[in-house]
């Protein structure tokens, strides 16, 4: 029996196509896991275009998308649901996950180690043979709609010593890796995204992979795409080059006043 | 000769250290003997009024004697007399420091000295007071950097005469910063200081010592001289994410190799830029400040653009030149010396080739980095027009290099056709070697037309090697000839700004090892019709600090054999790298310590050697060094997260527990779940309560590090060995642990053969994290052989008798042990055999192995859960930290 058409499928569908470039094989990578339905897990640097890439997936394979950004207060209630009052009644109300499942969407649980551990136990049963959510509040076990996927994202740099993901939820999941893509590719993404002429975008990146050599000088991680991409987007709306860089690429990267020299001193040298 | 003889008994009869003293003052004066009668006389005077003086004036004498300088050995009279009225006792240590300053030959400042202190003990003051005085002066006045001494002492002058007390006050100024003033601004200085204190004595103290912030200030304020040391962390970290290699800033002082003089501002051994100490060219400092990071961005173009990566051969190629036109004794050269050993005049060929390169910088740092150029350009412009040497050459470099227009005159225009050859030739291929095609090609005519003054000598220029085909510039008519046949010139080098010249030579003193291996491989391939360029192997092995991998060799040929669509697969299986590449030398530490015995596995008996194996046990002799800062400083960021991180894993004293059928206090969260159950009808939890419970943590781990002679290799893409990755981690788990709150103690082992094991200690359990043991870390180094079983014995020894409830002994090391009769499968099992052992004895016993690959017999080494491989060691700083974390939560 086909599954009934959940009502606000529709409002968690993506209309427009996303931009995204491919920096390898993802997308057929991603394809082939959500053909057999396997859950799977996006590592990779912050910015490098994880969030981007489930987004440009969902519009390619027309399925609704759920994100849930992740974080250390959320607990498996606010995944699974919780019941309500209402004019002194109780409601049952569905959280994202439960959602996602009952409708068949992608559910995507963007920096997941950020979860609290027992909530990662919850997506277990979803991530194995048995596609099922446990909801223990209505002593529901839900199935999975056949469309469902789950996709988890994690940067294995970030907090690493403080979180890790536990073997069991590690390997439940097939892994797509993410890099800064090479610097063509780059260039490509920041003039598209940015709208600015490529020459520009080019030293753009050219700064940013200078900064990515120094990234163990004290930097937890090297300047992102995104945070190029703002860069261009300043430089769109007039801002000057050196300030836009500065604005967006050297200030949120660091404090340290010693290492914003540095980038001061190189994006002086690039533009 | 009876002189000596007598005045040598004569002194000894009065005292006998006098005596040696006269006998020693009279060796000294052997290179002088015309001042042997002088001596004799004064000492004779000095010697009668006691033996005491007497033996201070035979030994501070002659220093003063040697010099011959009859104005300071009058000044060195009258101060000694002056000294003397204050008693004899204020005479030694100010004479010493005189003696020390004439022996380093700076007779100026020792006037200047003597009349310092001929002034300071002609005034009035107490006993203690020139006691204190007698013993400051010395001491202040040695940390004064001897090229400066003079006006400093002479500042010093000035301060006493306003007051004697000011002198203390001045010593400490200096070494609260006015030592970095100039001579200009230093006696701006003081006399501001002085001038506060004729008004307001307490404020003009606080002033001159640097205690009061506007004196802090204005010293800042005044302060142009930039010093590299101030400067030192910006450069290299501006290097290390420009051209990301691994290639550091350092003082010009210490270059091994020779440089002109006056020395250059900037010069570069492939792993250094030297720079001067200090710069104080403008009035402003942070014009001072850029030139320091204008000829760092500078020379480190050269490695960014690959000067030093020429290559003769494809040089050659591209010069359409078959064979080396000249047999070249090349020991010793690098392949740009040779090339401009291939012409008569190599100076010449070397200044071409130099503008060319820089004009070839010049293009490549427009085009990549506009932003340099903008900042660089007018100040090389500015350097050149003051140094001009207005000879056509300098003209040329001026165009080419630096971009500035050329005279208008028919050398002008001249040099404007070698410049658009330039342009072209650059624009076509931008290569280093595209600089020896234009010096190919306009060797010739600069020899006729730029260079200057030919003299009249009857030899023709030597003739210049055949080429097929290339661009031949044409002189105008008017330098036809000129100085052709005339031969023999004067060449006059150029002069570049900043004394730039370029030093091929030093990088490849560095590198010559490289050097030796790359060509050695390439020839071994080409033997075998395997075509690879020698710089290309060099570049490959400079990245990977030596090592050369076949994988990485095959990718080489491979992509070169690609360009010449000849592309498959190289087969090279037959070549053995490690032969080539050579042994690295170790050295030894001697033996000492106290000696434990220990028994060991022997797996062909099946049974224990009792007694087999002798440690000898020892603390590592400490040495003085910036190593634990500077890692510190190099992994900062890492070490604030890893505080954090450890400060986390620090029991907090009192842990939440939730979910709780009782306990402290109610869980507001479960709370509201308790009532909406209630609601909807369904069974409510009970467990609503959250619990505190105190939590400690009672770890000991013991560090066991394998100093074997592997741990000298170097390190891929990086100039650091193993041994020093290793130590780094160790900073960094000090660091660590001291936060956490683990005992922790740390040990090295290595030796030769079952009697040499040695256990070195670097830390105990119950030492603190002093200098003491951060020198201790600074010293290891790579030592012998690994025998592990006997180490990890005596380890368990150590951390037997320590009472914490987890105890954890941390073995690192990078391989299988491997000693004399301990090899293989033997050395496994006795090692195996000592881990269980220890974990019969409740020690938990974890191993981390780096750059090994993973392999199934480290599993049978320490159990297959038991140890991380970590199969690139510079992850092991970062890793070494998680893996004791995730061990110990």
């Amino acid at each position: 029996m086909p599954a009934p058409i959940h009502p606000d499928i529709i409002s968690h569908l993506i209309e427009t196509e996303p931009y995204y470039l491919e920096t390898g094989n993802e997308i057929s990578l991603f394809k082939a896991a959500y053909h057999s339905r396997l859950p799977v897990m996006l590592k990779g640097p912050t910015g490098c275009g994880k969030t981007r890439f489930v987004e440009y997936m969902a519009y390619l394979l027309k399925v609704p998308l759920i994100t849930v950004s992740c974080h250390e207060d959320l607990f498996a209630s606010d995944l699974i649901g919780r019941f309500l009052l209402k004019n002194d009644e109780t409601v049952w109300s569905d959280g994202p996950l439960t959602r996602a499942v009952r409708m068949g969407a992608i559910c995507y649980l963007d920096e997941v180690v950020e979860a609290r551990k027992d909530t990662t136990v919850v997506i277990h049963p979803l991530t194995d043979n048995r596609r099922t959510l446990v909801i223990e509040k209505k002593g529901e076990v839900l199935p999975a709609h056949p469309d469902f996927l789950l996709i988890v994202s994690y940067n294995p740099g970030y907090q690493s010593v403080l979180k890790d993901l536990k073997q069991s939820t590690r390997q439940r999941f097939v892994s797509i890796q993410f890099n800064y893509p090479d610097i063509e590719k780059e260039s490509q993404i920041v003039a598209a995204e940015g709208n600015i002429d490529i020459e520009l975008s080019v030293k753009l990146v050219n700064l940013a992979h200078k900064i990515r050599n120094i990234r163990e000088q004290g930097l937890t991680e090297g300047a992102s795409t995104r945070l190029l991409i703002y860069a261009a987007q300043l430089i769109q709306q007039n801002i000057p080059v050196t300030e836009a860089c500065k604005t967006a690429i050297c200030l949120p990267l660091t404090d340290d006043e010693n290492l914003q020299e540095t980038m001061n001193d190189l994006i002086a040298d690039i533009f | 000769m009876d002189t000596i003889e007598e005045d040598t008994i004569w002194s000894y009869s009065l005292e006998p250290s006098f005596g040696e003293a006269v006998a020693l003052g009279y060796d000294r004066l052997t290179t002088a003997p015309d001042t042997m009668s002088c001596y004799h006389a004064l000492i004779r005077k000095a010697g009668q009024t006691g033996p005491t003086l007497g033996k201070l004036m035979a030994v501070f004498l002659p220093p003063v004697l040697v010099c011959k300088n009859n104005r300071l050995l009058k000044l060195f009279e009258h101060t000694v007399e002056i000294m003397l009225k204050k008693g004899t006792y204020t005479l030694a240590a100010p004479l010493e420091f005189l003696s020390i300053m004439l022996d380093g030959g700076d007779i100026k400042s020792a006037l200047v000295y003597l009349r310092l202190l001929s002034e300071i003990f002609s005034q009035d003051f107490s006993y203690n007071q020139s006691l204190r005085l007698c013993y400051m002066l010395p001491k202040a006045l040695g940390q004064f950097p001897p090229e400066k001494r003079t006006w400093q002492i002479r500042q010093l002058r000035r301060v006493v005469r306003e007051d004697i007390r000011l002198a203390e006050l001045f010593s400490d100024g200096m070494k609260n910063g006015l030592c970095l003033l100039s001579q200009k601004e230093l006696s701006r200085f003081i006399t501001m200081g002085l001038t506060k204190f004729r008004l307001n004595p307490d404020s003009g103290k606080k002033f001159l010592s640097l205690e009061s912030k506007l004196g802090k200030d204005t010293c800042a304020e005044m302060q142009s001289t930039v010093f590299l040391s101030q400067i030192q962390q910006a450069l290299n970290r501006y290097l290390r994410a420009r051209i990301g290699i691994q290639i550091a800033v350092r003082s010009l002082a210490l270059i091994k190799h020779e440089v002109t003089a006056p020395p250059p501002m900037v010069v570069s051994d492939g792993k250094f830029i030297y720079l001067p100490d200090e710069i104080s060219i403008f009035s402003q400092k942070y014009e001072n400040m850029e030139i320091y990071k204008c000829l760092t961005k500078l020379e480190s173009a050269y490695y960014e653009f690959h000067t030093f990566d020429f290559d003769l051969e494809k040089a050659l190629e591209r010069a359409g030149i078959l064979s080396e036109p000249f047999e070249i004794d090349s020991q010793n050269l690098s392949d740009m010396e040779r090339f401009f050993g291939f012409f008569p005049i190599k100076k010449l060929a070397c200044d071409l080739f130099t503008i060319f390169e820089h004009g070839r910088i010049r293009v490549l740092l427009y085009r990549n980095y506009p932003g340099i150029i903008r900042q660089i350009l007018p100040l090389l412009q500015r350097e050149a027009v003051r140094i001009c040497q207005n000879t056509p050459l300098f003209h040329l470099y001026a165009r080419i290099a630096l971009d500035m227009r050329p005279p208008q005159t028919d050398i002008g225009k001249f040099i404007e056709e070698y410049a658009a050859l330039f342009e072209r030739k650059i624009g076509e291929d931008d290569s280093v070697e595209t600089c020896a095609e234009l010096v190919f090609e306009t060797y010739h005519h600069a020899f006729v037309n730029l260079i200057s003054e030919p003299s009249n000598s009857p030899n023709p220029p030597p003739p210049f090697p055949e080429r097929e085909g290339g661009d031949v510039i044409t002189a105008p008519l008017s330098f036809q000839g000129r100085g052709r046949g005339r031969g023999a010139l004067i060449y006059i080098p150029l002069n570049i700004p900043f004394g730039r010249i370029l030093r091929p030579d030093i990088p490849y003193q560095t590198f010559r090892e490289f050097e030796r291996i790359a060509e050695t491989l390439k020839n071994r391939l080409k033997e075998k019709g395997i075509h690879v360029y020698k710089s290309d192997i060099k570049k490959l092995m400079i990245r990977n600090s030596g090592r050369l991998s076949a994988d990485e060799l095959k990718e080489l040929i491979f992509r070169n054999a690609k360009d010449t669509e000849n592309a498959s697969e190289p087969d090279l299986s037959w070549l053995v790298l490690s032969d080539i590449q050579s042994e690295i030398a170790m050295d030894d530490l001697p033996v000492s310590g106290t000696v434990f015995w220990y028994r060991e596995w022997d797996s062909n008996l099946n049974d224990y050697l009792h007694q087999h194996v002798r440690v000898s046990d020892r603390f590592v002799d400490g040495i003085e060094s910036d190593f634990y800062p500077s890692a510190l400083q190099r992994h900062q960021g890492l070490v604030r997260k890893i505080r954090y991180a450890f400060e986390l894993l620090k029991p907090q004293g009192l842990v939440i527990l939730r979910n709780w059928t009782e306990g402290d206090e109610f869980d507001y969260r479960a709370l509201l779940d308790f009532v909406m159950d209630k609601k909807a009808k369904l069974m409510p939890s009970d467990r609503l309560y959250i619990k505190r419970i105190k939590q400690d943590r009672d770890v000991a781990v013991l560090l066991l590090v394998d100093m074997s002679r592997s741990t000298a290799n170097a390190v891929p893409g990086n100039d650091a060995s193993v041994m020093d990755i290793e130590k780094q981690a160790l900073v960094l788990f000090c660091e660590a642990l001291d936060v956490v709150g683990d005992a922790f103690c740390i040990a090295g082992f290595s030796g030769t053969g079952r009697l040499g094991l040695d256990y070195f200690r670097i830390k105990n359990f119950d030492e603190a994290m002093d200098n003491t043991v951060r020198n201790r870390i600074s010293a290891m180094s790579p030592q012998r052989s690994t025998r592990m079983g006997g180490a990890i014995r005596h380890a368990v020894t150590q951390l037997r008798h320590h009472p914490a409830k987890v105890r954890l002994l941390l073995v690192l090391g990078d391989g299988f042990p491997n000693d004399a009769d301990y090899k293989e499968q033997y050395a496994i099992d006795d090692t195996h055999k000592a881990i269980c052992e220890a974990r019969s004895e409740n020690i938990h016993v974890k191993a981390i192995t780096v750059n090994l690959d993973e392999s199934p017999m480290l599993d049978e080494l320490y159990g297959s859960v038991h140890h991380h491989v970590i199969s690139d060691v510079r992850e092991l700083p970062d890793k070494l930290l998680r893996i004791y974390r995730a061990l110990t939560r």
